[in-house]
Order: C-alpha cells, then sequence, then structure tokens
C-alpha cells in the first residue's frame, strides 16, 4: 500500500503510481503526492495498474484532485486500470470526469 | 455541557492519593514486610498472602487493583498463581508485577508469557519501586481515562443514532413487505434505505450509499432523505427527484463525498417501473416462481453530489414487469465483503446464491446463509444493504379516502346557487417547448390545495390530473396509440417512442381549467383539459364502470371515473371534463 510520485521538472507533469489497495488510508500520502505543484497548470497521471483494490473514499480523493486540478479543466489521465478497479470506475461512470486509458 | 470524568480519588491516611488496593504475595515474612510501607506511603491500602492458592482467594474476594508476585512458593507456584488470575479475569486489566531473584532470560520470559507486566528484582531498591509503581499508575489512570471517555462516546453514538434514524428512515412506507438486510460496519451506516408514496399512489425507493461508513457519512442521509420525501409526495418525477437531491447534497457536502443511489419508482398498476441507477452495481429484477434474473439495470450515471445539473431524464430505464416479479436491491458493501482469504463474495457469488433458490424459500435468506457462511469470522469492511421488494399489491398505499360513487352527496344539483358566490378559478395553457419542460401536475395540484383545504384528498386530485393530463399530452399531442404497450416490446418500446416525439415535439398545445366551491358542507373541483390533438370516440367509456371486452387500454380512464362524481368527454373528444366532489364531517 504505497505511492510512488514522480514531479517533472517545471512541476507541469505529475505521475502518480498507487499499489496494492487504492483506500482511505492512503488519504495523506495521496494529497502529498501533488502537494507541491501549481494545481492548475499541471497534467496528472494517475497509473493504477498496481493498484488491486480501489473503495469510494479514493474515488473520493480522485474527485478532490480534479477540483483542485480546475474542475473541468483539469487535465487527469487515469491508466493501467484492470480487473476490480476497472469494474469500479464503470459503475461509477468516472470516464464522464476523468480521461481513462483502457489497458492495451 | 461538561461533566468531569471522574469523581477525584478520596485521601488515604498518609495522606496521599489513594490509589486502592495492593496485593503482595510472598511466602517470606521480611519482604513484605519492605514493600508494605513503601506501597502505604504511594497510597495504596495493602493486603497480603503467602503462597498462590491463598493470593487467587485474596484476588477473587478483594479485587486488588495492582498485585506483586514472587516466582517460587510452597504450595502454588506464582507462574501458575498468575496464569489463574488471567484466566479469572478473562481480559487481563490488572496490572502484575513479579518478584524474583532469578535473572536469567529464560525464566523472566516465562514471566511475560503467563500473564506478568513488569519485574522487580530482589533485593528491593525503594528507587526502582517508586518509579514502577508511579510508571503504573500513569498507565491505569490514562486507562481508565479511555475507557470512560470510550464508554461516553458509545453512548453518545447510541442516542445520535436512535434519533437520527428515526429521522431518515421513521417514514417509510411499505417497510413490511419489503424484506432488508442492513449491516453496518459501524453505529451509524452510511447506507440509506428510503421509501415513500407519490400522490398518484406509485411506490418511489432508494438504496443510497453515501462514500466511506460511519458518523461523516451518515450525515449526508438526513437532506437526502427530506428532498426525497419532499419531492415525491408532491408528485415530482424520479428524474426530477434526482436532480433535487443531487443538488441539495452539492450545496452541503465536501468535494470527495458522494452519494450512490438504485432509484426504483413502481407504478401502482405494479406493470410498469422506472429505473435509475448512479454507480451502485446492478440492480436485479427477478421471476417472482424461481427466481430467474430477467432483467439487470446497470449503472448508467455518475454517482450524486459530483456534478451539478446531470441529466436525470435520459438515464432512467422503464421497464414492463409482471404482477410477483422481484426486485433486488443491492450495496458494493455486499459484493466486496471479504473473507479470511482476503478474496471477495463477488457479483457472480451473489447471483450463485440467488439462482440456487429452492421454491418457496426466500431470496434473502439464501444470500444472507451464503455471505455468512463466505465471510466466516472476517471483519465487515463496509455496511451491507439489500432489499428485496415484490411487486405484489401489499407494497401500495390503501385508498382509504376515495369516496364512492354512492356516498357522495348530490352536492352539484343541490349548492350549484349557492356556490357560485365562492368560487375561484385559475387556468394554465403550455405549448410547444413548455410541453416537453415543464410538468404541470405538481403545480396545479398545490395551486388547488392552497385555496382549499383538500390535503386528505391530495392523492386522488394528484391521480386525477395525471390521468386527464398524460391521456391530452401521450394521445392527443403526441398521437401515440395505446396499442403500442401491447407490442412484443411492451411499455419500453412505448416509452422509447414517446421519448422520440417528445423531443422533436414543434407546437400542440395543453389547457387545464380549474374550477373550486365549496360551502359549509363540502364543495366540488371541475377539472377540464383540453389538447390540440383530433380527439377520439370517447363513447365506449360513456357507460357504465366497466371496460368493452375487446378494450386496449382504459384503464386510466376507469380509474378516472370511480375517483369523480362526473367524467365528461366533449366532442370529438379532445376536451375532458371530471368533477371530483368532497364532503365535510
Amino acid at each position: 500500500m504505497t505511492i510512488n510520485s514522480v514531479i517533472s521538472e517545471g512541476g507541469r507533469e505529475v505521475s502518480i503510481k498507487v499499489d496494492g489497495r487504492f483506500d482511505f488510508s492512503l488519504h495523506t500520502e495521496f494529497q502529498r503526492a501533488y502537494a507541491k505543484v501549481d494545481p492548475a497548470r499541471a497534467h496528472y497521471c494517475i497509473d493504477l495498474s498496481r493498484a488491486e483494490y480501489i473503495d469510494s473514499a479514493a474515488l473520493g480523493m480522485l474527485l478532490l484532485l480534479r477540483e483542485k486540478a480546475g474542475g473541468e479543466r483539469a487535465h487527469i489521465t487515469i491508466s493501467g486500470c484492470q480487473g476490480g478497479v476497472r469494474q469500479i470506475l464503470e459503475v461509477s461512470r468516472f470516464h464522464q470526469l476523468f480521461d481513462i486509458e483502457r489497458m492495451g | 455541557m461538561h461533566t468531569a470524568l471522574q469523581t477525584p480519588p478520596p485521601r488515604a491516611k498518609t495522606g496521599a492519593v489513594l490509589q486502592g488496593k495492593a496485593l503482595i504475595v510472598d511466602d517470606e515474612l521480611s519482604n513484605r514486610l519492605i514493600l508494605k510501607p513503601l506501597l502505604e506511603q504511594y497510597g495504596y491500602q495493602v493486603i497480603q498472602a503467602e503462597n498462590g492458592v491463598q493470593a487467587l482467594q485474596q484476588f477473587e474476594s478483594e479485587h486488588p487493583d495492582i498485585v506483586f508476585m514472587d516466582l517460587l512458593m510452597p504450595v502454588m507456584d506464582g507462574y501458575e498463581a498468575v496464569m489463574r488470575i488471567r484466566e479469572f479475569e478473562g481480559q487481563p486489566s490488572v496490572p502484575i508485577i513479579f518478584l524474583t531473584s532469578l535473572t536469567d532470560e529464560h525464566s523472566l520470559t516465562r514471566c511475560v508469557e503467563v500473564g506478568g507486566d513488569d519485574f522487580l528484582t530482589k533485593p528491593f531498591s525503594p528507587i526502582l519501586i517508586k518509579a514502577k509503581i508511579l510508571a503504573i499508575q500513569r498507565l491505569r489512570s490514562l486507562h481508565s481515562q479511555i475507557g470512560s471517555l470510550y464508554n461516553r462516546m458509545k453512548q453518545d453514538e447510541a442516542a445520535a443514532e436512535s434519533v437520527f434514524s428515526g429521522a431518515v428512515v421513521a417514514d417509510n412506507v411499505a417497510m413490511d413487505e419489503i424484506e432488508s438486510l442492513l449491516r453496518p460496519a459501524d453505529v451509524f451506516s452510511g447506507d440509506v434505505l428510503l421509501s415513500a408514496y407519490s400522490p398518484a399512489g406509485n411506490l418511489n425507493l432508494i438504496l443510497g450509499d453515501f462514500t466511506g461508513h460511519g458518523l461523516a457519512s451518515a450525515l449526508g442521509a438526513l437532506p437526502a432523505s427530506e428532498v426525497f420525501r419532499a419531492m415525491t409526495s408532491k408528485g415530482f418525477a424520479p428524474h426530477q427527484i434526482l436532480a433535487g437531491i443531487n443538488e441539495k447534497l452539492l450545496s452541503l457536502m465536501p468535494t470527495g463525498m458522494f452519494f450512490a443511489v438504485q432509484f426504483v419508482s413502481i407504478d401502482r398498476s405494479l406493470e410498469n417501473i422506472t429505473v435509475c441507477n448512479c454507480g451502485m452495481p446492478d440492480i436485479l429484477l427477478l421471476d417472482g416462481r424461481d427466481g430467474a434474473i430477467k432483467h439487470r439495470f446497470r449503472s448508467r450515471s455518475l454517482p450524486l453530489s459530483i456534478q451539478p445539473e446531470l441529466d436525470f431524464q435520459s438515464v432512467m430505464e422503464h421497464y414492463t414487469t409482471q404482477r410477483g416479479n422481484r426486485l433486488l436491491l443491492v450495496s458494493d458493501g455486499v459484493i466486496e465483503a471479504r473473507n479470511e482469504h482476503d478474496e471477495y463474495f463477488s457479483q457472480a457469488r451473489l447471483e450463485q446464491a440467488i439462482s440456487a433458490r429452492e421454491p418457496g424459500d426466500d431470496i434473502l435468506s439464501r444470500i444472507r446463509h451464503a455471505l455468512d457462511a463466505f465471510c466466516g469470522n472476517a471483519p465487515q469492511d463496509d455496511d451491507i444493504s439489500l432489499a428485496e421488494i415484490p411487486c405484489l399489491p401489499g407494497i401500495l398505499p390503501q385508498w382509504d379516502n376515495i369516496p364512492h360513487h354512492e356516498e357522495i352527496p348530490d352536492l352539484l344539483e343541490e349548492t350549484a346557487e349557492g356556490m357560485e358566490q365562492d368560487t375561484s378559478a385559475f387556468s394554465l395553457i403550455l405549448s410547444g417547448e413548455r410541453l416537453r419542460q415543464t410538468d404541470p401536475i405538481p403545480l396545479v395540484v398545490n395551486q388547488i390545495l392552497e385555496l382549499e383545504q383538500l390535503q386528505d384528498h391530495r392523492r386522488v386530485l394528484f391521480t386525477i390530473l395525471t390521468e386527464l393530463y398524460i391521456n391530452a399530452l401521450d394521445h392527443g399531442v403526441l398521437q401515440l396509440d395505446s396499442k403500442l404497450k401491447q407490442s412484443p416490446e411492451g411499455f419500453t418500446g412505448y416509452f422509447t417512442e414517446r421519448e422520440k416525439r417528445l423531443n422533436a415535439l414543434q407546437d400542440g398545445s395543453i389547457s387545464i381549467w380549474v374550477k373550486i366551491g365549496s360551502d359549509d358542507t363540502g364543495g366540488r373541483v371541475s377539472i377540464t383539459v383540453e389538447d390540440s390533438g383530433d380527439g377520439f370516440d370517447a363513447s365506449p367509456f360513456e357507460k357504465g364502470d366497466t371496460l368493452p371486452d375487446d378494450c386496449f387500454s382504459g384503464r386510466g380512464i376507469l380509474l378516472l371515473k370511480t375517483l369523480c362524481k362526473s367524467v365528461y368527454f366533449h366532442p370529438p373528444g379532445n376536451r375532458v371534463e371530471a368533477v371530483f366532489c368532497w364532503y365535510k364531517g
């Protein structure tokens, strides 16, 4: 259950990779991952290829990030979703709010 | 309001604060004599024992607050005595300090294993004894503070929960007929099951799931249920109710907290349902006899409280059901319930439990057994909620306020002259695009209720207006043929066609005139609805209260005739006047 984040030089690209269960316990860590960038200018890539599970609190964390990043104008890509994680994002119809890449 | 956590402890003889009873267990008198004054100095009343057996007796009868236990003693040694004390306690709570001259690792390990908290090595050092006693006192005081805070929190929680669930679910209807399994993961549940009747007698239901669980997630249930009940009782359509809840929650809840919802409206004919699934697992429609899955309603919308102005109308599903069909509402806590091996209960296991159903056995018990067998003793992560709704007359409101024809006094004739003195009237005309956007029924009913104290007849008035208006819109303006409902696609096809024509609607109009008159004995409401359509041959319905044998539709007209004093179709049939009468006392 960890989060790895990489912020590109200039703070324009933020990559956040979630490993294990993506749930409430990652709340602080997830927010810390993008705390240092100018939220409205950055592009975010959330890599969920190693996430085993996502709960509603984690969906809430994604929504919070979206709001910070400018709501409708946010650039957030969610990649690598598979199995249960993909299913939960689909049931929640999150593709209406986020750019969700399918596994190739 | 603030209350002291603990009353201050009484003072001991020595002047120190009384800490309670200390039990010293040692076969050597000299050791006991060294310890006793030290303990008294720190506020303990001292009791003594010479071996393990005596120690047990003293422990059980005197309930000491701390125990000092020698290791090697005749009759029963310290290890044995401590094991039995811990066994007697159930939950270890009284601190036990071993007194020992043994210093090898093995003996000390054993002390911890049998349930000891600490050691004192002989010969005793007064300063060490003092340090240990003070440390243990600090721990005990923390322990008891946490204990009383925890108890208080539990009491507050229980009280709040009872007030809260009273406010949220006390007004639910049809709960005798609806089977449900609700297992909160916490005192408060983030899941909520709501039911209410619309004025037309339809049953509206919501199974909703707020983000997370516990108190924070339960808070949204209050405004959600208020909007749901208010809008349902005023007769708003399902998509309007969902939009209302969505806007209310958006204005109240922080970002990141949302409300996934299964919404079902069961028509009073028990043949049509309107469904909307917003971010929840599939809603299942089951055959009443064998439990076979007839249809699944998948999530077609974002959960509520995320985006403003969501279009719920386009994601609503209309479906034709049969009497005896059963609807199953399920929260994700069921599907994602975990066992000891971290596996999920899953949709597959849920459906297996449903299909394995023996005739006569109820579906919920089977799911409950399968869930219990699967989860075993694994802790519950999320709220678990299931509701099974049978499409049977029992779930419908009892129409106790409908007066029968014979019982209505002939107000129309007797008081017609007098009533002209005390009459109010209003009208409403909708045309073109307005017909697509506005639902005038709640407006008109509420206007009538404003003018007359007719709360008891709200449902009846609503039904009358709905029948008149829908008839005018569907068959008059949109030219829909009732025979469509009999086609293989049934109501679904009908609604799809209706939606299509409504969206393409350019012109056409519907006028509604309402005239109300009353006196001391009662009154009458005359409602006339005229549409821009071609009308129809109403003659088969003019006579009597039964439908012609070859009649495809007309249930609505029959209902109108049951509820109203009179129903008159003005030729060519595009103008209908319905008169409803009531009387006082």
